[in-house]
């Protein structure tokens, strides 16, 4: 029985979605910028008019005549910037959900999630003290703390520096272990991590869905594939993917002909991008072959390390 | 031909001489004195609101008469243009609604020669058209129903209203003291005040916007207007020659037509 | 305190404009004869100025706060046909000429006016009392309240109220809650210049409301009357009606500055 159904149209955005997720499930939406992942946040949170119908539980969130406002709709979102209240306290940031459901034990409950989320000793503290790791953290005991029945989150690690995300990553992992959650990243990272479900989205469409490991390790789409940093070909009637790690440039002709369109230095490699393949390659091999976008090359790979699947 | 030519200049200087004649008209006393000097310069006169309609009018006679003058006018309440006047605002003549405002000037010998008197003015009842409150004299502006406005009695209208209540022994209740006579009659045209206490040039001038009613006891407040030319004018002739216009029989005929009474 | 950059030529401009709005001030204190100081502060005209402006200007801050802050938030934050015309109106007072707004308001809540009238029929009679003097002060007050507000919500945007809504906050616990703290220090800063403004207001309160003792003449009014008869009272008195409007001012800017720190 899906916990949320949704079926949502923005014409003005060319947004057309139908999705269900089920109790307890987190699904990881991917996609570029303008893909629509923010407005299918939006017009599940409320913060949106779309036309069509969504229901979460036994409650409609939206169809032709209702239009339930999202303070009624037990929906938590968690964005980028924690927006922690600036005039209030921590704690009474995290209490803010409980206190304005009324609940008497507001404080308590504030306590309870904030050591789920190891920062009880934060709790005086005010927002704009807060580094973006620890704002982050207390936003998400904060969403917790209202008891959502679906919590969303908005690319929850983008704004944080590379030393503060593993930290929120691994948390993030532990509290959605069994709570119905929506995340939009741009990391396959985040998906692999805390995703059961991954979704794919590009111009306003669902492109591909399915498991995460199903989706990232056997994409159907070149989309896809490349948002999952894979190489996909066709082997006959099915599909091959196979890592840019796993493929080099050969100095004799291979069955893998293809001109240089890009060059991309990663440290010690450099990406060599063509219309069908990348390759991860040393940079004194680009050097030795005086590899300029244009030049002829030819790949290579052990058969082994390309992963054939079919289709559909 | 000689003769014809002599003839006709002769004849010529007759007919210049006979429209020279014909178009002179009887010279208003505004103008100088016959043998003296015709009279130049720009003169500023500051002279009491309630003089707006008449005094423009003199302006404008004495200009006419005298070509080559100008007369510039600024209107307020008698109270500030002394103000100004003492600090240094560039007056050459003062005309006041009331003795003791002129007497501050004379105090500050500010003045040029002695101050004349012009013009007097009495109060009057001035109800909106119709007179909804039905007012009938004096006596009956006591009424405790009736909104009464009148001027506060640190201005002239209103010194003379308290003198007129003291005189008759009537005791007013009005539900406002305005500073001005204008504030006053506005509040009657506008229909928010039953009646009033203004001047009789004051209902004259406002014409079908109040109803006046004019009563015996009035003439226990006679206000009077004296003129008078101020010490370092640019134009002293001028100044002087304006202030005795205003106080002429010429200039009393503008006066009087507004209503003013005589000085 | 490190250098703030402001170039020298605009520190020295801005020293001129400093001193153009402080001379008038000294020059003020120039002319108090402060033997008579005392005296003339604790008369009985003055003392019932004085606490009729303050309480009427209270009352009228009151009330812009109770108008002002949803008319700020429906300006701010909904949308609707004729929004732009509605912001247009309600600044209107800021720009329209305080005398012109008393004459408007006496249209409406006179006794011929379109509410006034209604009112008066049920016997309620607005003009000449000390409601009118408060209306005509929350009449001029209000858009500096509804100004400064209305900027502050759309700098701040609606973020938090949405992160609010989704933690289950109705409407009303988020403005509670969430919106009124956060715009608090433009709040009180609007309060502060409406109830300096209400405190100052003149033209309005004259045309509309009256001059009379204890009743409609604030300090202000009785400012202008003392000029008739006396200009040195009444620069004193606009010396205390300074020192209010310094105080408060003051105050307001510790209480904003307190609120800033707390948020």
């Amino acid at each position: 029985m899906p916990v949320l159904d949704l079926t949502a149209q923005v014409a003005a955005r060319g947004f057309d979605v139908t999705l269900s997720i089920a109790e307890g499930e987190t699904v990881a939406v991917l996609g570029p910028n303008g893909a629509g992942k923010s407005t299918l946040l939006g017009a599940i949170a409320g913060l949106l008019r779309p036309s069509g119908r969504a229901t979460l539980g036994g409650t409609v969130l939206f169809d032709g005549s209702t239009f339930t406002p999202p303070h009624q709709r037990g929906i938590s979102l968690l964005a980028q910037d924690a927006l922690l209240f600036p005039h209030l306290s921590v704690l009474d940031n995290v209490a803010f959900g409980p206190r304005s459901a009324g609940r008497r034990d507001f404080r308590e409950r504030a306590l309870h999630w904030l050591a789920e989320v190891e920062a009880v000793h934060l709790a005086e503290r005010r927002a704009p003290q807060l580094s973006g790791g620890q704002a982050q953290r207390v936003a998400i005991a904060r969403a917790l703390a209202s008891e959502p029945r679906l919590l969303l989150l908005d690319e929850p690690m983008a704004a944080l520096d590379v030393s503060a995300a593993p930290a929120l990553r691994r948390l993030l992992s532990t509290v959605l272990r069994q709570r119905t959650a929506i995340i939009v990243t741009h990391e396959i990272l985040d998906a692999y991590s805390v995703a059961d479900r991954v979704i794919v989205m590009n111009y306003g469409h669902i492109v591909e869905q399915g498991p995460t490991r199903e989706v990232l390790e056997r994409p159907r789409t070149a989309f896809t594939a490349a948002l999952a940093g894979l190489n996909l070909i066709e082997v006959g009637d099915q599909l091959g993917a196979i890592r840019p790690a796993d493929v080099t440039i050969s100095p004799i002709p291979t069955a893998h002909p293809g001109t240089v369109t890009d060059l991309e230095p990663h440290g010690d490699f450099v990406r060599v991008r063509s219309a069908d393949l990348a390759a991860d390659v040393h940079p004194r091999l680009v050097a030795d072959l005086d590899l300029a976008p244009g030049s002829s090359v030819w790949f290579d790979f052990t058969p082994g390390r390309l992963s054939v699947y079919p289709r559909v | 031909m000689p003769h014809i030519r002599s003839a006709w200049s002769l004849c010529l200087l007759i007919g210049v001489l006979a429209l020279a004649g014909c178009s002179s008209t009887p010279q208003p006393s505004a103008s100088a004195p016959a043998g003296a000097a015709a009279l130049e310069g720009t003169i500023t006169v500051f002279a009491a609101a309630s003089l707006t309609g008449t005094f423009t009018e003199l302006a404008a006679q004495f200009e006419a008469a005298n070509p080559g003058t100008t007369v510039e006018l600024n209107f307020a309440g008698s109270a500030d243009l002394v103000t100004q006047i003492t600090e240094g605002a560039p007056a050459d003549v003062f005309a006041s609604a009331d003795l003791k405002n002129m007497t501050k000037i004379t105090d500050a010998a500010l003045n040029e020669g002695e101050p004349e008197n012009f013009a007097t003015n009495v109060l009057e009842i001035a109800t909106p058209p119709g007179n909804p409150g039905g007012v009938t004299d004096f006596a009956s502006l006591a009424d405790p129903d009736l909104k009464v406005v009148v001027c506060s009695p640190e201005v002239p209208c209103g010194a003379a209203t308290v003198t007129v209540e003291t005189a008759t022994g009537v005791e007013l209740a009005p539900v406002s003291e305005e500073s001005s006579v204008t504030d006053v009659l506005g509040k009657i045209t506008s229909g928010e005040a039953d009646a009033g206490l203004v001047y009789v040039t004051d209902v004259a001038a406002a014409g079908d916007t109040v109803e006046g009613i004019e009563f015996d006891e009035s003439s226990e407040a006679v206000t009077t207007y004296p003129i008078v030319a101020l010490t370092g004018s640019t134009a002293p002739d001028v100044a002087a020659a304006f202030a005795a216009f205003v106080a002429s029989p010429d200039g009393q005929a503008v006066l009087t037509a507004a209503g003013f009474g005589k000085p | 305190m490190p250098s703030t950059g402001v170039p020298r030529w605009i520190v020295a401009i801005a020293a001129l404009g400093a001193a153009f709005v402080l001379l008038p001030l000294v020059a003020m204190t120039t002319r108090i004869d402060w033997s008579q100081f005392g005296t003339l502060l604790a008369s009985e005209e003055s003392i019932a100025a004085l606490l009729l402006s303050l309480r009427t200007s209270l009352l009228a801050t009151l009330l812009c706060i109770v108008f002002g802050v949803p008319l700020a938030l429906v300006l701010a934050r909904t949308r609707f046909h004729g929004q732009g015309v509605l912001r247009s109106l309600v600044l209107l007072p800021l720009v329209l000429p305080p005398v012109v707004g008393g004459i408007a308001l006496l249209y409406t809540f006179g006794r011929k006016g379109i509410v006034g009238q209604a009112l008066d029929a049920i016997g309620i009679d607005i003009a000449f009392s000390t409601t009118a003097v408060v209306l005509a002060q929350t009449f001029v007050a209000m858009p500096f309240l509804v100004l400064s507000l209305e900027g502050a919500l759309r700098t701040m945007g609606t973020r938090y109220e949405v992160v609010a809504a989704t933690l289950g906050a109705g409407p009303t616990t988020v403005f509670r809650r969430v919106t009124l703290p956060l715009v608090l220090p433009a709040l009180v800063s609007g309060t502060v210049l409406s109830f300096a403004r209400a405190l100052g207001e003149f033209g309005a309160t004259l045309t509309f409301a009256g001059s009379l003792e204890g009743t409609t003449r604030t300090l202000p009014l009785e400012i202008y009357l003392q000029r008739e008869s006396s200009p040195t009272s009444a620069v004193a008195l606009s010396l205390v009606l300074i020192a209010v409007a310094i105080i408060v001012v003051n105050l307001a800017h510790r209480a904003s500055r307190g609120a800033d720190a707390r948020a």
